[in-house]
């Protein structure tokens, strides 16, 4: 065999190597989550099962909490991504098109206060949030997952602003459009994909924080990456089993996952369509 | 109000995410200031003492501890996925069929929340159940206690950390490695070279930047790990795994001692300050002074 061959093979083994090692472990877990607990709990893995939904009827069940925690997951990421938009869009826009020195220089604030490590701010934020009466509420963890993403947001949005041409603006102002008119027509469905972009980063974000939420959401506005852990915490006590566990963790991953693969495809088909247009 | 001779509109527009940060951020940073030099504790009279707090935590052993578990943690997550991912950016340049497909698989961690990674390692590590165990078994080896092991569940977190992180160093480097102009890489095989020497003097040097951005993003994020390590072991067994986070938090929101939890907190901030601040300066120079928009 020539030596390219061998050499191509290697690279073949290395990559599948690696596809094992990182997405290997979740779809074991995924797999998992419909097998009888008579099939997780034995030492030899059972690759030939018969597959069942007894677990996800277990979570139904069982588990409001987690269900009621998926609610809260929902309503605070939503709220996220509309909170990071509303702000992020209309300064990058500033940051874009009427940017002077002294206005970007105050990106260096956006940029500095993100490096902060988020574990500090937790501590006085706990008794601040009583104070106000906010805690426990689904708008902290909103406020917070928003500070904490509006800096990268409003930065990627300028990038894509900066790419669309100011003239295309001006002329609609031209035709008579108004400035904000300018703005909703003809800007923000050519940078759709930043906002997508956008959007998907804070919804990963807020709907896998596990650190906020342990710390401020105590019972009212709890999350589901913390009855996640709850639950691991609980294995083996109260009739806790693996099985339902792997159930959970599979309902809490499927929407990100999906969300950002169905999201990516729509982008490759816009970008190919506008492609076609020229 | 709209118009654009008006100066204050483009401040106006900027103004929502600035505040954002200065009501949840700034203010919270200083406040804990002010609390480190405080024996504030929830629901007690407090009072200024000076630097006790700091003096207490920089003579806790506890507090050595997490700081020398920290750094192997840093080290050692970093260290392997600054490695293997730019091993995987370049081994994704030789291009495969179905690409797309691999590429979204090596992805996949990352729309995993720590609590998952933690559930899905908790039961891969397990002792009676866990697959892996039954892998050592069949290679003849011995069954390990992966997550109370006190000389080996420090590594095993740090392998797990890895292979939450790695996708994002992917992420980060793999478009560095494919703009990166393929006629050079033709010209080097018209002269001869090897597959290690267009690594050593074409690819190396030239994702040189990317690398280090990357780099120092993942030392910055990995300082502040948390809830992976927290939910996976608790810090345990003893201290073999509890970073300055675990530390934190225990003595904030365990013995919601406020005061010495702020103390350790404005601690990891200006250990991380010297990284940040130099990161900070050079995004901002490549953003807003070397393609000046003014």
């Amino acid at each position: 065999m020539p030596i390219s061959r061998i050499q191509r093979l290697l690279e073949w083994a290395a990559l599948l190597f690696f596809v094992a090692v990182l997405a290997g472990p979740i779809a074991v877990t995924v797999v998992s989550s419909f097998k009888f607990e008579r099939d997780i709990f034995t030492y030899v893995p059972v690759v030939a099962f018969a597959p069942t939904l007894a677990n996800y009827a277990d979570l139904l069940r069982d588990w409001p909490k987690f269900w009621s925690a998926m609610a809260n997951s929902a309503v605070i990421t939503l709220g996220s991504v509309v909170l990071v938009l509303a702000a992020a869009l209309p300064a990058a826009y500033a940051y874009s098109r009427f940017a002077t020195r002294r206005l970007g220089l105050t990106t260096l604030f956006l940029l500095a206060v993100r490096m902060f490590p988020p574990l500090i701010i937790t501590v006085p934020l706990f008794p601040i949030f009583t104070g106000v009466g906010l805690d426990d509420t689904h708008l902290a963890l909103v406020l917070l997952y928003g500070a904490f993403q509006v800096s990268m947001a409003t930065l990627m949005l300028k990038t894509f602003i900066d790419a669309v041409p100011a003239e295309l603006e001006e002329a609609a102002m031209i035709d008579g459009c108004s400035r904000p008119q300018a703005f909703f027509r003809i800007l923000l469905p050519a940078i759709r994909p930043g906002i997508v972009a956008s959007a998907i980063f804070v919804t990963i974000f807020a709907w896998n924080d596990y650190l906020f939420a342990l710390v401020i959401a105590v019972e009212r506005s709890v999350t589901t990456p913390v009855v996640l852990g709850e639950m691991l915490g609980m294995i083996g006590e109260n009739n806790v089993g693996w099985g339902t566990v792997f159930a959970a963790a599979t309902v809490q991953m499927l929407p990100v996952m999906g969300f950002v693969w169905t999201v990516q495809r729509q982008m490759l088909r816009g970008a190919a369509a506008e492609g076609v247009k020229g | 109000m709209f118009t654009l001779r008006h100066r204050a509109v483009p401040w106006l527009l900027v103004s929502p995410p600035l505040i954002l940060l200065t009501i949840i951020v700034l203010i919270p940073e200083i406040v804990a200031l002010v609390l480190s030099f405080t024996n504030f504790a929830l629901g007690r009279s407090w009072r200024f003492v000076g630097f006790e707090n700091y003096g207490r935590i920089l003579t806790d052993p506890a507090f050595w501890s997490a700081f020398r578990v920290n750094v192997v943690f840093v080290i050692g997550a970093v260290a392997l996925e600054m490695a293997a991912g730019l091993f995987l950016a370049c081994l994704l340049a030789r291009r495969f069929a179905l690409q797309g497909l691999w590429v979204t698989l090596l992805l996949a961690p990352m729309a995993m929340s720590p609590a998952v990674t933690a559930v899905i390692w908790s039961y891969l590590l397990s002792f009676n159940i866990g697959p892996i165990n039954y892998l050592m078994g069949l290679a003849g080896l011995e069954r390990q206690e992966w997550l109370s092991s006190l000389s080996l569940t420090l590594w095993v977190v740090i392998f797990v950390e890895f292979w939450a992180a790695l996708p994002y160093v992917v992420l980060m480097l793999y478009p560095a490695r494919t703009i990166l102009p393929q006629s050079l890489y033709e010209a080097a095989s018209i002269d001869g070279a090897s597959g290690w020497t267009k690594f050593r003097y074409i690819t190396w040097p030239l994702m040189m930047p990317a690398f280090t951005v990357a780099l120092i993003f993942r030392i910055m994020i990995t300082i502040r790990a948390f809830g992976l390590v927290w939910i996976l072991t608790g810090g345990g067994p003893h201290r073999a795994t509890e970073i300055i986070s675990i530390y934190l938090y225990k003595i904030g929101f365990r013995y919601w001692q406020f005061g010495a939890a702020a103390a350790i907190a404005w601690l990891v901030l200006l250990l991380t300050a010297a990284i940040a601040a130099h990161q900070v300066w050079r995004m901002y120079r490549r953003m807003f002074v070397e393609h000046r928009p003014w």
